[in-house]
């Protein structure tokens, strides 16, 4: 009785001490160190191991992410204190350092520090940290436990302790634990746009594989996933994993079977491609091929004989396609789009599967005979800067487009 | 009772079937053409969908 008198007050008036964040031993793919925030947020492992796979498509931001984790966050011995005496592991830092000098410069290399593409160079990543952390509040708020991310233990016992009450170790009641109810409608929207994005980055994935022609790996991950689907029917304690593996399968096979149905390919680069050839030798045979993004050929400065035909073959899979051509110039030939919209000297087709064609003139004027493909997306041919079709502030579409037919009407009967 | 649930089963066979289609037009021993590739692919994701639908009613 004078023991417990003696030791109650100490360990009750003492506050539990603060969780270190610590690289798990238990839970450990690599460095343990999405194990060791799935222990210290109190989440199932496995969520916060998605989070930073959908998280690298965002800049390489997950990857960086999990890399100075696992130099700074130490290793748990595995009695819940860290290793001490322990240096950061070698290949996390030397893969630190190669991410540094990729991954930082990214938006500068790929030419994403202007428009909307900032978006993903710099603001992407932080949107993507706060859904993140709002995904785990819903977690948390779903699962029916406190909202206590901070670490510095349970609030309710805390509180009780702090009081002096007699009843630390008892359970919190239904009450305390219940979060409040507008934080998990809150928490529940966030889940579900958090789930929206890391579906949109698989399907973009799967229809990059596709396009680019690695579609027998999808296939291949389907396969296994279909396998690992049908084994669950076998395994009581598997039952639950079903939905999942389900929802995943199809997250990845219906965009990967799309873009082979309707036979997207993606050949050549991304990002902005702007070709001014100044003489027709300066013209590939084969033509520009560009992957995704913008792809520019600009031939008004192209010296064009009277009576010249220029034949131009442009093939781009996604994003805007701009052709320049000089005023007098008639442009025939061909231009086709699996899904998208064509502008081709003033004349607007869109929707799925638009066509333009137009057969050699009875003159014989200077003409660009084109053979253009986007995939999806557009595809312009005009006498403007190109650069007016990158945003169009400045365009009067509907009078431009007018001028532009007149235009075009004129040079191709000259 | 079966020892397994079949509703499962067929769900994960539709989609190794699902991986298998993809993989042939991928590789290009079977040219489905775009309508076929199209509607199987649908078909088969809705018969793995009803599949996991009856299986979840299931106790």
């Amino acid at each position: 009785m004078a023991e417990s008198k003696k030791d109650t007050p100490e360990t009750q008036e003492r506050p539990p001490a603060p969780r270190r964040l610590l690289r798990s031993r238990s839970e450990r793919v690599l460095w343990g160190v999405a194990g060791g925030l799935a222990e210290y947020l109190k989440v199932d492992p496995t969520w916060v191991r998605l989070g930073f796979v959908a998280a690298a498509f965002f800049g390489g931001f997950g990857f960086l992410a999990y890399l100075v984790m696992a130099v700074v966050v130490p290793e748990d011995d595995g009695s819940g204190k860290p290793v001490s005496g322990r240096r950061p592991p070698t290949w996390a830092l030397v893969l630190l350092g190669i991410a540094v000098i990729f991954i930082l410069p990214g938006p500068f290399f790929w030419g994403w520090d202007h428009d909307g593409g900032w978006w993903w160079g710099f603001a992407g990543p932080f949107w993507l940290a706060l859904l993140i952390v709002a995904g785990v509040l819903a977690y948390r708020a779903l699962s029916g436990r406190p909202l206590n991310l901070f670490g510095r233990g349970d609030r309710s016992e805390s509180a009780k302790a702090a009081s002096g009450g007699k009843a630390a170790s008892e359970e919190p009641t239904a009450e305390a634990a219940e979060p409040p109810r507008i934080a998990r409608a809150l928490a529940l929207i966030a889940l579900v746009v958090l789930a929206i994005c890391c579906a949109c980055a698989l399907a973009g994935v799967a229809v990059w594989a596709t396009a680019t022609g690695s579609g027998a790996v999808i296939a291949g991950v389907v396969i296994a996933l279909g396998v690992a689907l049908g084994a669950t029917a076998f395994f009581t304690d598997a039952r639950r994993a079903a939905p999942w593996l389900l929802a995943l399968a199809l997250v990845l096979a219906l965009p990967a079977g799309a873009t082979a149905a309707a036979d997207v390919r993606f050949d050549g680069g991304i990002g902005e491609q702007e070709y001014t050839p100044t003489s027709v030798a300066e013209i590939p045979a084969d033509g520009y091929e560009h992957g995704m993004g913008r792809l520019v050929v600009d031939l008004r400065e192209l010296p064009w004989a009277e009576g010249q035909v220029v034949p131009l073959r442009a093939d781009l899979g996604i994003g805007q396609l701009v052709v320049s051509v000089p005023e007098d110039v008639c442009v025939t030939g061909e231009a086709d789009a699996k899904a998208g919209h064509l502008l081709i000297r003033g004349e607007s087709n869109g929707g799925v599967d638009p066509e333009f064609e137009r057969g050699e003139p009875a003159a014989n004027p200077r003409r660009l005979d084109l053979d253009g493909e986007v995939q999806l997306g557009e595809l312009v041919v005009t006498d403007e800067n190109p650069d007016e079709f990158e945003r169009r502030d400045d365009r009067d579409d509907e009078g431009d487009d007018e001028a532009q037919k007149s235009r075009q009407d004129e040079a191709c009967e000259r | 009772m079966s020892r397994y649930r079949i509703a499962a089963l067929a769900a994960g066979v539709a989609i190794a079937v699902l991986g298998a289609v993809l993989m042939l037009d991928a590789e290009g021993t079977v040219d489905f053409g775009s309508g076929w590739l199209l509607a199987a692919v649908t078909g088969l994701s809705g018969a793995a969908l009803v599949a996991s639908g009856i299986g979840a009613r299931e106790p």
